[in-house]
Protein backbone atom coordinates (compact mmCIF):
# COMPACT_ATOMS: atom_id res chain seq x y z
CA UNK A 1 0.00 0.00 0.00
CA UNK A 2 2.86 2.32 0.82
CA UNK A 3 4.21 2.03 -2.71
CA UNK A 4 0.93 2.34 -4.52
CA UNK A 5 -0.55 5.22 -2.51
CA UNK A 6 1.25 8.51 -1.99
CA UNK A 7 0.14 10.69 0.88
CA UNK A 8 -0.65 14.15 -0.48
CA UNK A 9 -1.34 15.87 2.82
CA UNK A 10 -2.84 15.30 6.23
CA UNK A 11 -5.67 17.23 7.80
CA UNK A 12 -7.70 17.43 10.97
CA UNK A 13 -11.42 17.84 11.33
CA UNK A 14 -12.69 21.41 11.58
CA UNK A 15 -15.95 20.57 13.33
CA UNK A 16 -16.39 19.09 16.75
CA UNK A 17 -19.04 17.31 18.78
CA UNK A 18 -17.76 16.40 22.26
CA UNK A 19 -20.79 14.17 23.05
CA UNK A 20 -20.11 11.81 20.16
CA UNK A 21 -18.34 8.56 21.18
CA UNK A 22 -16.49 8.40 17.85
CA UNK A 23 -14.17 11.15 16.65
CA UNK A 24 -11.86 11.77 13.72
CA UNK A 25 -8.28 11.54 14.92
CA UNK A 26 -6.85 12.66 11.60
CA UNK A 27 -7.30 12.26 7.89
CA UNK A 28 -5.20 12.19 4.76
CA UNK A 29 -5.63 12.55 1.04
CA UNK A 30 -3.90 9.76 -0.87
CA UNK A 31 -3.02 9.49 -4.54
CA UNK A 32 -3.39 6.08 -6.11
CA UNK A 33 -0.46 5.95 -8.50
CA UNK A 34 -1.90 3.00 -10.37
CA UNK A 35 -5.21 4.61 -11.36
CA UNK A 36 -4.22 8.26 -10.77
CA UNK A 37 -7.24 8.81 -8.54
CA UNK A 38 -7.54 10.32 -5.09
CA UNK A 39 -8.81 8.81 -1.89
CA UNK A 40 -9.61 10.05 1.56
CA UNK A 41 -8.22 8.04 4.43
CA UNK A 42 -9.77 8.71 7.82
CA UNK A 43 -8.51 7.56 11.17
CA UNK A 44 -11.45 7.33 13.52
CA UNK A 45 -11.29 6.60 17.22
CA UNK A 46 -13.76 5.05 19.62
CA UNK A 47 -13.46 7.37 22.62
CA UNK A 48 -16.77 6.35 24.19
CA UNK A 49 -17.51 3.76 26.83
CA UNK A 50 -18.98 0.98 24.66
CA UNK A 51 -17.73 -0.98 21.65
CA UNK A 52 -19.24 0.19 18.37
CA UNK A 53 -20.26 -1.93 15.39
CA UNK A 54 -21.12 0.62 12.73
CA UNK A 55 -20.34 4.27 12.06
CA UNK A 56 -21.62 6.52 9.30
CA UNK A 57 -19.56 9.58 8.43
CA UNK A 58 -20.40 12.47 6.20
CA UNK A 59 -17.57 14.46 4.64
CA UNK A 60 -17.79 18.00 3.37
CA UNK A 61 -14.67 19.32 1.67
CA UNK A 62 -13.86 22.89 0.70
CA UNK A 63 -11.23 24.39 -1.54
CA UNK A 64 -9.03 27.39 -0.73
CA UNK A 65 -11.84 29.79 -1.71
CA UNK A 66 -14.30 28.11 0.66
CA UNK A 67 -16.34 26.53 -2.13
CA UNK A 68 -17.29 22.84 -2.11
CA UNK A 69 -14.30 20.97 -3.46
CA UNK A 70 -16.14 17.95 -4.78
CA UNK A 71 -18.81 19.65 -6.87
CA UNK A 72 -19.94 16.35 -8.37
CA UNK A 73 -20.77 15.07 -4.93
CA UNK A 74 -22.31 18.16 -3.40
CA UNK A 75 -23.21 18.54 -0.65
CA UNK A 76 -20.87 15.79 0.61
CA UNK A 77 -19.74 12.20 0.69
CA UNK A 78 -21.17 9.57 3.01
CA UNK A 79 -19.25 6.49 4.08
CA UNK A 80 -20.03 3.59 6.37
CA UNK A 81 -17.56 1.81 8.59
CA UNK A 82 -18.71 -1.60 9.76
CA UNK A 83 -17.02 -3.92 12.20
CA UNK A 84 -16.58 -4.21 15.93
CA UNK A 85 -14.33 -1.56 17.40
CA UNK A 86 -13.48 -1.83 21.06
CA UNK A 87 -13.22 1.15 23.38
CA UNK A 88 -10.00 3.10 22.84
CA UNK A 89 -9.25 1.54 19.44
CA UNK A 90 -8.60 3.43 16.21
CA UNK A 91 -10.17 2.26 12.97
CA UNK A 92 -11.02 3.24 9.43
CA UNK A 93 -7.54 3.59 7.95
CA UNK A 94 -7.96 0.50 5.79
CA UNK A 95 -11.11 1.85 4.16
CA UNK A 96 -10.41 4.43 1.49
CA UNK A 97 -13.10 6.83 0.28
CA UNK A 98 -12.77 7.76 -3.40
CA UNK A 99 -12.83 11.50 -4.11
CA UNK A 100 -12.84 13.18 -7.55
CA UNK A 101 -9.88 15.57 -7.14
CA UNK A 102 -7.22 16.98 -4.87
CA UNK A 103 -8.67 20.49 -4.58
CA UNK A 104 -9.88 20.20 -0.99
CA UNK A 105 -8.06 22.15 1.67
CA UNK A 106 -10.36 21.97 4.67
CA UNK A 107 -12.68 19.21 5.75
CA UNK A 108 -15.76 19.04 7.90
CA UNK A 109 -16.35 15.47 8.87
CA UNK A 110 -19.56 14.66 10.70
CA UNK A 111 -20.25 11.42 12.50
CA UNK A 112 -23.91 11.00 11.66
CA UNK A 113 -24.72 7.64 13.15
CA UNK A 114 -23.05 5.29 15.61
CA UNK A 115 -24.36 1.82 16.43
CA UNK A 116 -23.03 0.37 19.66
CA UNK A 117 -22.48 -3.33 20.29
CA UNK A 118 -25.58 -3.56 22.47
CA UNK A 119 -27.73 -2.25 19.60
CA UNK A 120 -28.13 1.38 20.61
CA UNK A 121 -28.30 3.70 17.60
CA UNK A 122 -26.94 7.16 18.28
CA UNK A 123 -27.76 9.79 15.67
CA UNK A 124 -26.22 13.23 15.47
CA UNK A 125 -27.41 16.14 13.38
CA UNK A 126 -24.88 18.22 11.51
CA UNK A 127 -26.37 21.29 13.19
CA UNK A 128 -25.22 19.96 16.57
CA UNK A 129 -21.58 20.27 15.56
CA UNK A 130 -19.57 23.30 16.51
CA UNK A 131 -16.77 24.70 14.38
CA UNK A 132 -13.19 24.92 15.57
CA UNK A 133 -11.71 21.68 16.71
CA UNK A 134 -8.57 23.35 18.05
CA UNK A 135 -7.30 22.15 21.38
CA UNK A 136 -8.91 18.73 21.14
CA UNK A 137 -6.35 15.94 21.25
CA UNK A 138 -8.26 12.89 20.01
CA UNK A 139 -5.31 10.51 20.37
CA UNK A 140 -5.00 11.52 24.02
CA UNK A 141 -8.75 11.07 24.49
CA UNK A 142 -8.46 7.63 22.90
CA UNK A 143 -5.67 6.68 25.28
CA UNK A 144 -7.75 7.95 28.21
CA UNK A 145 -10.74 5.90 27.02
CA UNK A 146 -8.51 2.84 26.70
CA UNK A 147 -7.10 3.34 30.20
CA UNK A 148 -10.61 3.82 31.62
CA UNK A 149 -11.80 0.67 29.85
CA UNK A 150 -8.85 -1.35 31.20
CA UNK A 151 -9.62 -0.08 34.69
CA UNK A 152 -13.31 -0.99 34.28
CA UNK A 153 -12.33 -4.46 33.03
CA UNK A 154 -10.10 -5.01 36.04
CA UNK A 155 -12.90 -3.89 38.35
CA UNK A 156 -15.37 -6.22 36.61
CA UNK A 157 -12.92 -9.13 36.89
CA UNK A 158 -12.52 -8.49 40.62
CA UNK A 159 -16.28 -8.29 41.09
CA UNK A 160 -16.74 -11.53 39.15
CA UNK A 161 -14.20 -13.24 41.36
CA UNK A 162 -15.90 -12.06 44.53
CA UNK A 163 -19.35 -12.90 43.12
CA UNK A 164 -18.70 -16.46 42.02
CA UNK A 165 -15.31 -17.47 43.36
CA UNK A 166 -15.11 -16.14 46.90
CA UNK A 167 -12.90 -18.27 49.15
CA UNK A 168 -15.50 -18.40 51.88
CA UNK A 169 -17.74 -20.46 49.57
CA UNK A 170 -15.43 -23.40 50.19
CA UNK A 171 -15.73 -22.94 53.96
CA UNK A 172 -19.50 -22.74 53.56
CA UNK A 173 -19.65 -26.03 51.65
CA UNK A 174 -17.42 -27.79 54.18
CA UNK A 175 -19.62 -26.56 57.04
CA UNK A 176 -22.73 -27.59 55.09
CA UNK A 177 -21.43 -31.14 54.57
CA UNK A 178 -20.28 -31.52 58.17
CA UNK A 179 -23.48 -30.07 59.62
CA UNK A 180 -25.63 -32.32 57.45
CA UNK A 181 -23.64 -35.47 58.20
CA UNK A 182 -23.59 -34.81 61.95
CA UNK A 183 -27.33 -34.08 61.96
CA UNK A 184 -28.13 -37.13 59.84
CA UNK A 185 -25.92 -39.69 61.54
CA UNK A 186 -26.86 -38.62 65.07
CA UNK A 187 -30.45 -39.64 64.45
CA UNK B 1 -25.50 -49.59 60.73
CA UNK B 2 -27.46 -47.59 58.18
CA UNK B 3 -29.12 -49.50 55.38
CA UNK B 4 -28.16 -49.05 51.73
CA UNK B 5 -31.37 -47.16 51.04
CA UNK B 6 -30.71 -44.82 53.93
CA UNK B 7 -27.16 -44.32 52.71
CA UNK B 8 -28.24 -43.58 49.12
CA UNK B 9 -31.10 -41.20 49.91
CA UNK B 10 -29.84 -39.42 52.99
CA UNK B 11 -26.05 -39.49 52.54
CA UNK B 12 -24.99 -40.08 48.93
CA UNK B 13 -27.66 -37.99 47.22
CA UNK B 14 -27.23 -34.83 49.34
CA UNK B 15 -23.44 -35.18 49.20
CA UNK B 16 -23.59 -35.54 45.43
CA UNK B 17 -25.58 -32.30 45.12
CA UNK B 18 -23.33 -30.42 47.54
CA UNK B 19 -20.15 -31.52 45.74
CA UNK B 20 -21.76 -30.89 42.35
CA UNK B 21 -22.42 -27.30 43.44
CA UNK B 22 -19.02 -27.00 45.11
CA UNK B 23 -17.19 -27.89 41.88
CA UNK B 24 -18.73 -24.86 40.17
CA UNK B 25 -17.27 -22.31 42.56
CA UNK B 26 -15.78 -19.59 40.36
CA UNK B 27 -18.47 -19.72 37.69
CA UNK B 28 -22.08 -18.42 37.55
CA UNK B 29 -23.23 -22.08 37.44
CA UNK B 30 -22.82 -22.00 41.21
CA UNK B 31 -26.11 -20.16 41.71
CA UNK B 32 -27.98 -22.60 39.48
CA UNK B 33 -26.50 -25.65 41.16
CA UNK B 34 -27.08 -24.42 44.71
CA UNK B 35 -30.70 -23.65 43.70
CA UNK B 36 -30.94 -27.19 42.33
CA UNK B 37 -29.63 -28.53 45.63
CA UNK B 38 -32.00 -26.34 47.69
CA UNK B 39 -35.03 -27.60 45.80
CA UNK B 40 -34.28 -31.17 44.74
CA UNK B 41 -32.82 -32.60 47.96
CA UNK B 42 -35.78 -31.66 50.22
CA UNK B 43 -38.19 -32.66 47.42
CA UNK B 44 -36.63 -36.13 47.02
CA UNK B 45 -36.51 -36.60 50.79
CA UNK B 46 -40.16 -35.60 51.01
CA UNK B 47 -41.09 -38.16 48.36
CA UNK B 48 -39.41 -40.93 50.32
CA UNK B 49 -40.70 -39.81 53.70
CA UNK B 50 -44.40 -39.32 52.92
CA UNK B 51 -45.28 -43.03 52.75
CA UNK B 52 -43.45 -43.73 56.01
CA UNK B 53 -43.23 -42.00 59.37
CA UNK B 54 -45.62 -39.59 60.98
CA UNK B 55 -46.67 -36.38 59.27
CA UNK B 56 -45.31 -34.25 62.12
CA UNK B 57 -41.92 -35.95 61.98
CA UNK B 58 -41.81 -35.68 58.18
CA UNK B 59 -42.66 -31.99 58.37
CA UNK B 60 -39.91 -31.31 60.93
CA UNK B 61 -37.41 -33.28 58.85
CA UNK B 62 -38.23 -31.40 55.67
CA UNK B 63 -38.02 -28.02 57.39
CA UNK B 64 -34.54 -28.90 58.67
CA UNK B 65 -33.64 -30.14 55.19
CA UNK B 66 -34.79 -26.90 53.60
CA UNK B 67 -32.82 -24.83 56.12
CA UNK B 68 -29.61 -26.82 55.64
CA UNK B 69 -29.73 -26.86 51.83
CA UNK B 70 -31.13 -23.37 51.35
CA UNK B 71 -28.35 -21.69 53.36
CA UNK B 72 -25.63 -22.19 50.66
CA UNK B 73 -28.05 -21.00 47.98
CA UNK B 74 -29.03 -17.91 49.97
CA UNK B 75 -25.39 -17.09 50.75
CA UNK B 76 -24.44 -17.31 47.08
CA UNK B 77 -27.53 -15.41 45.98
CA UNK B 78 -27.11 -12.56 48.47
CA UNK B 79 -23.40 -12.26 47.72
CA UNK B 80 -24.02 -12.17 43.95
CA UNK B 81 -26.85 -9.68 44.38
CA UNK B 82 -24.48 -7.20 46.00
CA UNK B 83 -22.93 -6.72 42.56
CA UNK B 84 -25.86 -7.51 40.27
CA UNK B 85 -29.04 -5.87 41.47
CA UNK B 86 -31.01 -7.35 38.58
CA UNK B 87 -30.90 -10.83 40.16
CA UNK B 88 -34.28 -11.96 41.47
CA UNK B 89 -34.79 -14.70 44.06
CA UNK B 90 -37.69 -16.32 42.23
CA UNK B 91 -35.76 -16.36 38.93
CA UNK B 92 -32.61 -17.64 40.63
CA UNK B 93 -34.55 -20.58 42.09
CA UNK B 94 -35.75 -21.64 38.63
CA UNK B 95 -32.62 -23.63 37.88
CA UNK B 96 -34.24 -25.43 34.96
CA UNK B 97 -34.61 -22.25 32.91
CA UNK B 98 -31.80 -21.32 30.49
CA UNK B 99 -29.59 -18.31 31.33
Amino acid sequence: MAERYIRQFEFTNTVNLPDCPVAIEKGAVLLDTKTNTYFLQLKLANIGTKPVTSVRVYVEAFDSDGNPAYSEQTPGIAADYNGIVMVGEAFGTKQLIPVPNNNAVTFRIYIEKVVTQNGDVLSYLREQYVKDNAGRDISQERENALAAEREAQERRAKEYKIMWGAKWYHVMFVICILAYLIWCLRR
Amino acid sequence: MPSIRFFLIYIALPLFFIIFAWTSVGTPKLLKRTAMMAILVPAIHLLFRIPYGSLKFTFAFIIKDIIVFAIPFLCVFLNARRFDKSLRLSRALMFWLPD
